[in-house]
């Protein structure tokens, strides 16, 4: 666990994000520029109050700073995999705690739909399928990986389509207030349960959208945080964990022991329980990982995450508001960046229509076979 | 039938003993020697315990179904005239996992989790043989 003594030393102070959709000509570095701009102007820093840099997705650190004139002392990228914004901010926290440099800018650039990346067939580089083995049996893409998985999940519990048609409907009603959210028009069950099966038992709402988009964030120590442009969003707790070794295949547990091993971990280092919290921002690659997730972190009994998403506990304005930006499914698949966004903008009150009333703190997740959990508090 | 074999992995010395078995229709994997346990062939090392002893050993085909998908997205060019197409995940009875295809079933979510399955072997060309599965 991380040290107690970090808890709420590091704040987020700044964020940045682009416009969310098809934007050609646009490179993953100058989306990143872009989003890096409006987290610097939403804090009042300046390029040259940046001490410490690490670039997701966007693929080279040094190129990025002969383009930005950034002249960090502490440096990073990390791979460009949704599993990593957590880490990524969990590795910047660490940094800045123990003195390597006070204020950092995460930078995350991707021009995935200009550029035609697909997660699935011969570019496939997901590592359960990556590598071609499968292929000539049809097998590729971390969808089919997630269909598989709920298939497994609806044999051990029997937990319905019915039910996690509730994840995507809620999320996009979500997004239809987010002026930001690339897909705003609402969707019934009906129209779930009439869209076409991408990989069944999974449909096209199941599945996050790929687009062109940046998102910056900036953290910085608490005492600097004082008296920056916006109020300071601490970081009360952070913990990851991994299930890597067997991850060729699904995991038996759908990551549930290693999840457990960080809901202690926050719980300990911040004192703030599933309870406590005014909303999370769950990791949405595909729905299923929404049910996998909350029973994981404790928020529902094991096998009982279909009905707890069918009683409407998700919704703005129920007990556990998640995703009210509309997540990886309505409003982009900015690979988790977007969903740290959007809980510090709600922890800032910012939100508008969406904004989750007297939020205080925000629990972003990420269940993957690397896993993450931050706790954000105002 | 000859594009199924377009999408076969590059055969080298770790995999060629795999891929050769099936054409011969057995399935081989290497075991280790020192723990004794099978593991998929693109390693040197056991992952389980280390040793680089391992020995090319021949499996049952007995398996059981973990887990069921249908494609209807076309990823390839070879299956889109083959969807919507079942891909399942078979635990055999040595403990290894395998991402397959059934046989003998029109809908493969009418073949239910736990069902008991026996290993099939089907040629795509003169070349390459994949390793599919049957209800027992
Ligand atoms: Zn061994």
């Amino acid at each position: 666990m991380p040290d107690k003594e970090i808890s709420g030393k590091v704040a987020a102070v700044g964020v940045g994000t682009t416009q969310f959709g098809k934007l050609p000509g646009w490179s993953a570095e100058d989306l990143g520029i872009w989003a890096l701009d409006n987290a610097l102007a939403d804090c009042g820093l300046a390029r040259g109050d940046i001490d410490g840099l690490i670039v997701n997705r966007i693929p080279d650190y040094q190129r990025f700073c002969q383009m930005t004139g950034l002249d960090p002392r502490f440096v990073n990228v990390t791979p460009g995999q949704g599993r990593m914004s957590g880490a990524t901010i969990q590795i910047a926290a660490m940094a800045i705690a123990s003195g390597m440099c006070e204020t950092i800018a995460l930078v995350y650039g991707n021009n995935g739909r200009t550029g035609g990346v697909k997660y699935g067939g011969a570019t496939d580089r997901y590592g359960a399928t990556a590598g071609g083995e499968w292929f000539p049996y049809g097998m590729t893409s971390p969808g089919a990986v997630h269909a598989l998985m709920f298939d497994r999940h609806r044999h051990e519990y029997g937990t319905s389509q019915e039910q996690l048609a509730h994840v995507a409907v809620t999320f996009r009603e979500h997004a239809a207030l987010n002026p930001d959210a690339v897909m705003r028009e609402r969707i019934s069950e009906a129209d779930y349960h009439a869209s076409r099966y991408i990989c069944e038992p999974l449909h096209l709402f199941d599945y996050c959208l790929i687009n062109d988009g940046g998102v910056a964030i900036i953290l910085t120590s608490a005492e600097r945080a004082r008296d920056l442009a916006k109020p300071p969003v601490h970081i009360s707790a952070f913990s990851q964990a991994t299930a890597l070794p067997d991850s060729a295949f699904p995991p038996d547990d759908f990551w549930r022991e290693p999840m457990g091993l960080i809901a202690r971990d926050i719980r300990e280092m911040s004192g703030i329980g599933p309870s406590d919290l005014s909303g999370t921002m769950i990791y949405d690659n595909f729905s299923p990982t929404v049910l996998f997730t909350l029973e994981g972190f404790g928020f529902c009994d094991v096998g009982e995450s279909g009905a707890y998403v069918a009683d409407g506990n998700l919704a703005r304005g129920a007990a556990l508001p998640t995703n009210t930006s509309g997540g990886h499914m309505s409003e982009s698949y900015m690979q988790g960046w977007a969903l740290n966004v959007e809980a510090i903008r709600q922890l800032r009150h910012e939100c508008g229509e969406r904004q989750i009333a007297g939020a205080e703190t925000i629990q972003y997740m990420c269940a993957a076979p690397l896993l993450s959990a931050i706790i954000y508090s105002r | 039938m000859s594009d199924l074999a377009s999408l076969m992995p590059p055969l080298d010395e770790t995999n060629r003993p795999y891929w050769e078995g099936l054409r011969a229709r057995v399935i081989r994997l290497p075991r280790c020697e020192a723990c004794g346990r099978f593991r998929l062939h693109d390693t040197r090392y056991c992952p389980h315990c280390g040793s680089d002893r391992s020995e090319w050993a021949t499996l049952s085909g007995r398996g059981r179904l973990w887990a069921r998908c249908v494609f209807h997205q076309v990823y390839f060019e070879a299956f889109r005239d083959r969807v919507p197409y079942g891909v399942v995940i078979v635990e055999l009875e040595e403990g290894v996992r395998v991402y397959s295809n059934l046989t003998g079933t029109e809908n493969t979510m009418d073949v239910p989790i736990g069902a008991a399955l026996e290993a099939e072997f089907e040629a795509i060309s003169d070349d390459a043989t994949l390793l599919k599965f049957r209800p027992a």
